[in-house]
């Protein structure tokens, strides 16, 4: 046991608190005592950020670290049959600013060195004389958005502008050249943002049938109805960003983009630019109200053109009057007149109830329920054959023809022509049209035998014509020839829906009686080198409102008759009852078809000076 | 001998048993002295400098790497725009209405009249027409105003307005419609 140190002197004492202060071991211990502080006070700042709070806090630091951003999806492309482009994106840019940067030099305020403000005082001016003259926008305008670096938020608050667009849809080597000015002469703050332009290459070549885009969505044709198809679905793209931009090894997360699908569709674009061109000069001639042109392969449904007018450029659909950025071609539905005798015969030729050469005894009229139908040309008691029929458009013969049959197998012909039923060719607004029920009585028959009581489109006519050319077999029309991924392989559409409606046997003697019709009237519609075969038809045109306003002229044509290739129907409509179809769609169908016989590799007739047979006996 | 000798010799003989057992003495290496505390300094001073560097030109790699992923992704954008931009204009260029314009520039007519030639027998299919080059006047083109390539309106070209007021000319008009106009309309349905 050591005895205790005696107690020191009080003067003493207080030199030795003195040497305490000084000593390394008390130091120490408050240094020790200090960094124990602070250890425990991180310490517990960490266990409230890993324990307490850990998942908000984690949370926040990856969402201020984690930049997202969406990954358009490229929209598909519509092209003809031939793979020319009807409709495509291009990648155009805008131009955008950001007139903060600019007006620091692209520097710290603080930073900015007397060179970066007599730069910055000078850059938009210049800035913009350059963007100007590759963009084409007003100078002036440019540099007010590229100076106003500071603006007044709702809160009275002044924020400085970081976002100024300068000018939309840039082609993009537009963009190349004009950043790379920018670069040379050593600007700062402009940028560009995608912003793609849908595109119509052909203007207005099919447009009625393509449609156009606005706003980004499909508004009318294909670009409408295939909406989905055609945007594909957008993906996510999730990066982790420091100050400096993308840090190289953080997190990514890619969902990739869903590019939308590309369609090929049966039309042939050059002869649809002709055959357009062809109906606008014709419908402007005869001061017709509108138009429709249905070219069509008869033996696989194809439709290989489809002109309206009046149309308008896709590129530029502001400017079309409303009413013509649809398809009249399978939304106007009208009576088709004359042209429905061929279908008439045909059926009643199938049933075995006639033939080309049997005879009627007709009269100049016939009752047809409380009306009298009568012909276009004058004639007393006349024995008409049923070719006559057909050649002389007579309204009187076919109501006699027809009523051998009855209504209910007449309407049942009809519809295996298509009649009354939806075309799908993937089009808005495709009409079915009407066709009486089986139970119609027998004046509702008669005038269907001659093309009234019933309404049909352009195409459901041409395609009902079309069956008789294929040898008596219906085939569904179709617009849509194969899809697929965006730039990769097509993949050709299910084939259409096909069926017998009449025998071959009564097709061809139908095709023959057509080809008298145009040996009638070769002057104005025969092809040299085919033989071709028409039928003409004229109908009053129903009002929305009710009643009658204005009329359809219309024509369809087969060739060649010996094998036919081709189907053409033309329809005009006009406000009044001038004219007829010869007249008035005759010219059009025949340069259409003059043009189309030879385009598709169709050879010419072996024998074309074929006899006019017997159409009236005397 | 006493226990007490006995005792007191044992020692002695051990010692003689383990002398003459004992192998020689041999030199042995003595322990690296300790590192002093500088040395110990200065080598974790050089690990961290020499990691420090390490790292730095590590992240300036990745940086350099990363500029120049962004330059070549750059590039490749630019290319892929011009790529773009010049398929656009070959789509514009090949349309019919543009084909169309050039052909008339050229002089050339549309032939209704197309016949066939057999090659094999040099035969003629057809009816052969000598063309006037005014059957069908709604397919030549007007030749289009010079649109400035730059500004992006050109990108909705304005086509049809011109183009049949200009060239279907009156006598070409005449011979197509005068004819068809005059067909009475003796076929109505």
């Amino acid at each position: 046991m050591s005895r205790p140190a005696p107690r020191p002197a009080p003067t003493r004492r207080r030199r030795r608190r003195k040497a305490k202060l000084a000593s390394s071991a008390f130091r120490l211990r408050v240094l020790v005592l200090a960094v124990a502080i602070l250890f425990s006070v991180a310490a517990a700042r960490a266990v409230q950020i890993q324990v307490v709070s850990a998942e908000a806090m984690a949370a926040e630091a990856a969402a201020k670290m984690t930049v997202g951003r969406d990954v358009p999806a490229q929209r598909g492309t519509i092209t003809g049959r031939d793979g020319q482009v009807l409709a495509l994106t291009e990648a155009t840019v805008n131009v955008i600013a950001d007139p903060s940067m600019i007006a620091t030099n692209g520097k710290e305020p603080e930073a900015m060195r007397d060179s970066d403000r007599a730069k910055a005082e000078v850059a938009p001016a210049e800035m913009a004389a350059i963007i100007a003259s590759f963009t084409g926008e007003s100078a002036e305008a440019i540099e007010a958005k590229l100076r106003q670096a500071t603006t007044t938020n709702a809160k009275g608050e002044t924020v400085a502008v970081k976002y100024a667009i300068l000018a939309r849809q840039v082609r993009s080597s537009v963009w190349v050249e004009l950043n790379a000015a920018l670069n040379q002469g050593k600007y700062v703050g402009v940028f560009r943002e995608s912003n793609p332009k849908r595109v119509y290459p052909m203007g207005s070549v099919a447009s009625n049938i393509v449609g156009f885009m606005s706003e980004g969505k499909g508004r009318t044709g294909l670009e409408a109805a295939q909406e989905d198809a055609l945007a594909g679905t957008k993906g996510r793209e999730q990066f982790e960003t420091s100050p400096n931009g993308r840090i190289p090894l953080g997190n990514q997360e890619l969902i990739p983009a869903v590019d939308g699908k590309d369609f090929q569709l049966t039309i042939d674009p050059d002869l649809q630019w002709m055959v357009e061109r062809r109906l606008a000069q014709r419908v402007d001639e005869v001061g017709g109200n509108w138009g429709v042109v249905v070219v069509q392969d008869p033996e696989n449904g194809e439709i290989l053109a489809m002109a309206n007018y009046p149309s308008y450029d896709a590129n530029s659909p502001g400017q079309a009057k409303p009413g013509d950025t649809g398809n009249r071609a399978v939304t106007a539905m009208y009576e088709p007149g004359s042209v429905q005798k061929v279908l008439t015969l045909a059926a009643l030729m199938d049933a075995g109830l006639t033939t080309p050469d049997s005879t009627y005894r007709i009269g100049p009229t016939v009752k047809v329920g409380e009306h009298t139908v009568s012909d276009a040309f004058k004639h007393g008691d006349i024995d008409i054959t049923t070719r006559g029929i057909l050649v002389k458009s007579s309204n009187v013969g076919a109501i006699t023809a027809s009523r051998a049959m009855k209504p209910a197998q007449l309407r049942d012909y009809m519809a295996g022509f298509g009649l009354g039923q939806k075309t799908a060719l993937g089009l808005p607004g495709e009409q079915s049209g009407s066709l009486p029920g089986a139970g119609m009585p027998q004046f509702q028959a008669d005038s269907i035998a001659f093309g009234y009581g019933l309404s049909v489109t352009s195409v459901q006519m041409a395609s009902a014509v079309s069956a008789i050319a294929n040898e008596g077999v219906y085939t569904a029309p179709s617009l849509i020839k194969a899809t697929g991924d965006h730039g990769g392989a097509l993949v050709p559409v299910a084939e259409p829906e096909t069926h017998r409606v009449v025998s071959e046997e009564a097709a061809r003697a139908t095709v023959e009686m057509m080809e008298q019709r145009t040996l009638d009237s070769a002057a104005q519609l025969a092809i040299p080198g085919y033989r071709t075969g028409t039928k003409t038809g004229t109908a009053r045109l129903q009002a929305a409102s009710g009643g009658y306003a204005g009329q359809v002229a219309s024509i369809v044509g087969v060739a060649p008759v010996e094998d036919p290739q081709l189907v053409v129907y033309v329809l005009i409509a006009r406000p009044d009852t001038m004219g007829a179809g010869l007249g008035m769609a005759g010219p059009v169908y025949r340069d259409v078809m003059s043009l189309a016989l030879p385009r598709y590799g169709v050879q010419p007739s072996n024998h074309t000076d074929q006899p006019k047979l017997t159409l009236i006996k005397e | 001998m006493t226990a007490w000798e006995t005792i007191r010799e044992t020692p002695r003989r051990l010692g003689e048993a383990a002398q003459q057992a004992r192998p020689q003495l041999r030199a042995i290496i003595s322990p690296p002295r300790r590192v002093s505390s500088a040395s110990f300094a200065i080598l974790v001073g050089v690990i961290l400098v020499g990691g420090m560097v390490g790292l730095l030109a590590l992240t300036t790699l990745l940086q350099n790497q990363a500029f120049e992923v962004r330059a070549a992704q750059r590039a490749a954008s630019e290319l892929a725009y011009r790529s773009s931009d010049l398929e656009a204009q070959v789509n514009r260029e090949k349309a019919p209405e543009s084909l169309g314009r050039r052909a008339t520039a050229l002089g050339m007519v549309p032939n209704p009249h197309g016949v066939f030639i057999d090659m094999r027998s040099g035969e003629v299919l057809g009816e052969p027409i000598a063309v006037r080059g005014d059957e069908m006047p709604s397919l030549k083109v007007a030749p289009q105003p010079v649109v400035e390539p730059a500004a992006p309106a050109d990108q909705a070209p304005a086509e049809e307005a011109p183009a049949d007021a200009a060239t279907v000319a009156a006598p070409e008009a005449a011979t197509d419609a005068a004819p068809e106009d005059a067909t009475p309309a003796g076929d109505a349905g």
